[in-house]
């Protein structure tokens, strides 16, 4: 059983492997990638830091005020060095922020210096260093008292969620990652389908087949075809995602478009087997199910007319994925439970986002629907179009002999 | 007393129709083992149906295929060599390659694959060109490389779907020469064509099969005495041409229509004893005055006695079944 299927699989690698267009166009990617890193670092400066001393009597609120700034500077995606204690004295005097106890739970800022905060930042500063505050008096006077630590920002302890364990401008780009990883198996999955079509269409167009099945089983021919084809995808995959996890991690400008994220979810083992695992078993569904309608062409223009409906399926995939990572698509993850759906919903969900028995399950629905697609692929590449045409021809007689009995 | 050699193939009342009808309904024949089998049939008379049948391509309906003295299974099918009706090989591929490749799918080592391949090649003188890929031969020596793939993994049974066909005079010698070399090793070759001269030339037995159903089987000399003797004759004179066949102990019946500008003529067959040659008939057409457009003297040959057979398979026929 094996060997055929490795033979086979084997051929079809050689066949794309051995060609050098298939390597220009494997570099393709990473050239681009490389120059589109190389723009970015070029075009990205690493913003210096603005300096902000923080002048206050209390150091509880001092802290309460450094801690205000930072989710302030987090908002707007600034960098900001804040120090506590007055600048030294200097020709251009930096943003000095004065903060002054009024009342048990009043404060009162003043800021000198520039660039000065504007109108906006300003009443949000305040306001949140006098939520702050009264918060911390509201834990110190009650009888379950918090440490002083947690006091100083409890809005950052009330997070239960995954998402809540990454900073608020952490979260963006773990969602970019996942969305890389959903775009990445997407064109996977177009541009192998192409090619596996091809390669099942070739075996009818060159009229190879017929000797094949003389010696091997349908089951055999298909799995080779499916394996060739995946490996070679694994192989553009590899070079693919090897480069841009590389930049990523390398290029500082990659990092800042959304890298982060998706060197993340590659540099987690687990993450990395659960991403793998559904790429496994989306290849090996929509394979099958390509190669299960591809043999039923006569030819390769019968087989593009065909698949066209499965690219609208994939294609009708992706926004559905696009939705999800958006955050807009909670409406949307019962399609987890429809095959074709399965690893585009799965892929958009952070690792633990969904129960365990979930993912099992909707992955063991999609494993269902690839033996489905594989025996109805083996079935079709048994019967030759010869002989479908006979039997469709047959019917049509019989049907022509009882309408006019 | 010569001892009946064990037979490859055997064949018993095979069926497989389609839904329109077309396939084989009985068909039954025999390869023995050191032997040559010609599968003579016309176009759509079932031959490849069969031959899809035997391997396992196509499941028959009724019937009994024992490959080797045992019913045919996938073990007894790995020692068949199949070269099919539609043929082609993957245009980049390298000859060597392609052979070794479908001796390993046979389950024949990497290394020995190789090795068949390069000695086959070089026995069809493709010696030296093994590296070169298939796009780059000609038609005839890829199709050749194609009959080595079938060749490859050292089968016992060749099954051949029209083998000799698209190949000139010469190659088509070679690959005769090839068969005969194939069956000195103890191989039974069973194959299909419609060259009546290749099959007299090679083979020890010929199946005739028409519309679905074996008409004949047995050694080529037989079938050859299948031949009836006479003529086909064109003429427009039809009381004329019969009055003549009677008049000598023979008879005429009409085979079809023949449109030319001589206005419509009938093209005959004329069976006659066997004491009465070719030159009695013509004379006693000329006594007539019989107008004779062509005279043709029915050989007794395979091709005769296959003209013969399937016609008088297909007048057995119903009307509906009879060939236009």
């Amino acid at each position: 059983m094996i060997g055929p299927v490795r033979l086979i699989a084997e051929r079809e690698f050689r066949t794309y492997v051995a060609t050098a267009s298939f390597w220009i166009a494997l570099l393709v990617g990473p050239i681009i990638m490389a120059a589109a890193a190389g723009a970015l670092a070029v075009s990205f400066k690493a913003p210096t830091p603005a300096p902000i001393h923080v002048v206050a009597e209390d150091p509880v609120l001092a802290r309460m005020a450094v801690a205000a700034l930072e989710d302030l500077a987090g908002l707007e995606g600034r960098a900001v060095a804040i120090r506590v204690g007055p600048p030294a004295a200097s020709p251009e005097t930096p943003l000095t922020i004065e903060v002054r106890r009024t009342g048990p739970v009043d404060v009162r800022l003043t800021q000198s210096g520039a660039p000065a905060l504007g109108p906006l930042q300003w009443r949000l500063l305040t306001r949140t260093l006098e939520r702050d505050v009264a918060r911390g008096a509201l834990a110190t006077t009650s009888p379950a008292t918090t440490p002083p630590t947690t006091a100083l920002a409890p809005s950052r302890t009330a997070r239960t969620s995954p998402e809540a364990t990454q900073t608020p401008s952490s979260g963006a780009p773990a969602s970019l990652g996942r969305f890389a990883l959903v775009l990445t198996l997407w064109m996977t999955l177009t541009g192998s389908l192409g090619m596996l079509l091809q390669a099942v269409v070739r075996e009818r167009g060159n009229r190879s087949l017929e000797s094949l099945l003389a010696s091997v089983r349908p089951v055999q021919i298909v799995l080779g075809k499916v394996i060739g084809v995946g490996a070679v995808s694994l192989l553009v995959l590899g070079a693919w995602m090897g480069s841009a996890a590389g930049l990523a991690i390398l290029a500082p400008g990659v990092r800042q478009a959304g890298g982060a994220g998706l060197a993340a979810s590659l540099g987690d083992p687990a993450s990395l087997l659960r991403a793998a695992l559904i790429y496994l078993l989306a290849f090996a569904f929509y394979g099958l199910l390509t190669v299960a309608v591809g043999v039923r062409a006569r030819d390769a223009a019968a087989a593009q007319n065909m698949v066209r409906p499965l690219f609208g399926l994939l294609l009708a995939a992706f926004f559905v994925a696009l939705v999800s990572s958006i955050g807009a698509g909670q409406r949307l993850d019962w399609l987890l439970w429809v095959p074709p759906f399965t690893p585009f919903v799965l892929l958009t969900k952070a690792p633990g986002a969904l129960p365990l028995l979930q993912e099992v399950a909707s992955c063991a629905l999609l494993l269902l629907g690839a033996v489905v697609a594989g025996r109805a692929a083996a079935k079709g590449l048994s019967v030759q179009p010869v002989e479908r045409r006979k039997k469709t021809r047959g019917r049509r007689a019989d049907d022509q002999g009882s309408a006019s009995a | 007393m010569q001892q009946t050699p064990p037979l490859s193939l055997e064949v018993h009342g095979l069926a497989h129709r389609f839904g329109d009808g077309r396939g084989v309904s009985d068909v039954s024949l025999s390869v023995p083992r050191g032997s040559i089998t010609g599968f003579i049939g016309v176009n759509g008379a079932g031959k490849s149906t069969t031959l899809r049948c035997l391997l396992g391509l196509l499941k028959p309906q009724a019937g009994e295929i024992r490959l080797f003295g045992a019913p045919a299974d996938a073990a007894s099918r790995h020692r068949v060599g199949f070269l099919p009706e539609e043929r082609g090989l993957f245009p980049r591929d390298r000859a060597r390659d392609v052979i070794a490749f479908n001796a390993r799918l046979k389950g024949v080592e990497r290394k020995a694959a190789l090795r068949t391949a390069d000695r086959l090649l070089h026995r069809i003188g493709l010696g030296g060109r093994e590296r070169e890929r298939i796009e780059t031969l000609s038609k005839g020596n890829a199709q050749r490389v194609q009959l080595l793939c079938a060749l490859a993994h050292e089968p016992e049974l060749l099954l051949l779907d029209e083998p000799l066909s698209g190949l000139d005079p010469i190659a088509q010698s070679e690959i005769l020469s090839l068969f005969a070399e194939f069956r000195a090793g103890g191989g039974a070759i069973l194959f299909s064509t419609h060259s009546m001269a290749a099959a007299e030339a090679i083979c020890d037995r010929v199946a005739i099969l028409s519309n679905g159903r074996t008409v004949f089987e047995g050694s080529v000399s037989d079938a050859a005495r299948q031949a009836p003797h006479g003529a086909v004759v064109v003429t427009d004179d039809e009381a004329g041409l019969i009055a003549s066949a009677e008049a000598i102990g023979g008879r005429a019946w009409p085979l079809s229509t023949v449109g030319s500008r001589l206005g419509a003529a009938t093209r005959w067959q004329v069976a006659l004893p066997r004491e009465v040659t070719h030159p009695v008939l013509m004379r006693a057409l000329s006594e007539r005055a019989v107008p004779i457009f062509a005279f043709e003297p029915i050989r007794e040959n395979l091709e005769g006695a296959f003209w013969s057979l399937t016609r008088n398979a297909e007048t057995a026929l119903p009307p509906d079944r009879q060939a236009a």
